[in-house]
């Protein structure tokens, strides 16, 4: 979430409108997500815990009722944040974009990996291996962003300079 | 357990459509985006919008000199003359109208460069000779009531003047899809009468869109001093 926020004070520094609609946005999700933590959903009981101990429950709780709805929450901000940059015609950065699409469908996959834990029981080693990979892949795929020539960007350097004020 | 996933199988699909609109805008702003911001923050948009305004009223003209030379080919009894300045015609129109709609996605790229945007008033539907302009007016009417800020009416406003040269590119479409139908020496007044409304709606549209542009230009320049 503080990824999303740091991105979203870079974008938006230089343009009161789109910043206030981005205000507006984070805020709005942010809630919700802390609403849908706060609201006790049935969740299912893990086949595997026959006697669960105390840090089993505290663990499972994690792992199962808050982690998903959190990285869920984060995935919207992502999706919202590059919702908020298109509708403003802000041209992003080549970084920013792979990190908004990327950590957004990385968090996604998480969410619904670990919502889907008891229904997917059985393959859970396979899932948890493959989260890894892909989070690896991301890595690297950011590396590949970070450090590769980008094209210069076909407008004057302080057009530039204002709507990318942290080149 | 089902239930769970079939939730969780929801919420991902949910936010996978969220993103569809949005990844099909994103390819439209990659393409106007630098363009537009650069017309807008660098003190070009005077000499940019000098520029269009002779473009708008230019095209204007030739559409109505277009549709008034057919007429009056037509009151001579050269069917075969007007029938070739009828397709020539619609064939401009589609050209100028299709200038006209990337000027306008610049627009709307532009205004959001503005602090804040002068009220803009919706299309006046008596202004359009075609029924399908006047209906997207009354629409224009009606959405322009519930938009809230001046911002969002005036991006309400550059849409419909989007869509209202979509609207007229495809009624010539239409009437010189119709008028092919037709034996080359048989000219209907039917057809000159849709190439008067052709070109007197373009005339209207390009000049509702030059005085929205005035509006923009008003402000980005203001905002563009204040900062």
């Amino acid at each position: 979430m503080l990824v999303a926020l740091e991105i979203a004070a870079r974008l938006f520094a230089t343009l009161p409108e789109p910043a206030r609609n981005a205000r507006r946005a984070i805020i709005g999700v942010i809630v919700v997500t802390a609403m849908l933590l706060l609201i006790d959903l049935p969740t299912p009981s893990h086949p595997t815990f026959a006697q669960p101990s105390a840090s089993d429950v505290v663990a499972f709780d994690a792992a199962q009722r808050w982690l998903p709805r959190l990285a869920y929450g984060s995935a919207w901000l992502f999706a919202a944040l590059f919702g908020l940059a298109t509708r403003a015609a802000l041209p992003l950065d080549p970084l920013h974009r792979l990190v908004l699409g990327g950590f957004g469908a990385y968090l996604l996959l998480y969410a619904v990996s670990l919502g889907t834990l008891p229904a997917i029981a059985a393959h859970a080693r396979a899932v948890s291996i493959a989260l890894t990979a892909t989070y690896q892949i991301l890595l690297l795929v950011w590396c590949y962003g970070a450090w590769r020539q980008e094209p210069t960007p076909d407008a004057p350097p302080d057009v530039v300079r204002r709507l990318w004020s942290w080149r | 357990m089902v239930v769970a996933l079939i939730v969780w199988l929801a919420l991902a699909a949910v936010w996978l459509l969220f993103l569809v609109p949005i990844l099909r805008l994103r390819r439209h702003v990659d393409r106007h985006a630098w363009p537009a911001w650069t017309a807008a923050l660098n003190g070009e948009l005077e000499e940019h919008f000098a520029y269009l305004r002779e473009l708008f009223e230019g095209n204007a003209e030739m559409v109505r000199d277009m549709a008034a030379l057919a007429e009056l080919h037509q009151g001579r009894g050269g069917a075969r003359a007007a029938r070739q300045r009828l397709v020539d015609l619609f064939s401009l129109v589609e050209t100028c109208a299709g200038r006209a709609r990337e000027r306008l996605a610049e627009w709307l790229v532009i205004c959001r460069a503005a602090l804040a945007l002068y009220p803009t008033p919706p299309l006046p539907p008596s202004a359009f000779s075609l029924r399908s302009l006047r209906r997207l007016a009354w629409l224009h009417r009606l959405v322009h009531a519930t938009a809230v800020t001046s911002a969002e009416r005036f991006r309400l406003r550059l849409r419909v003047l989007d869509h209202g040269f979509r609207l007229l590119v495809r009624f010539a479409r239409r009437a010189g899809a119709r008028m092919a139908r037709r034996p080359a020496a048989d000219l209907a007044a039917a057809d000159c009468r849709d190439a008067r409304d052709i070109a007197h709606d373009f005339g209207e549209l390009s000049r509702e869109a030059l005085d929205t542009g005035g509006r923009l230009l008003a402000v980005v320049g203001t905002t563009r001093r204040s900062s």
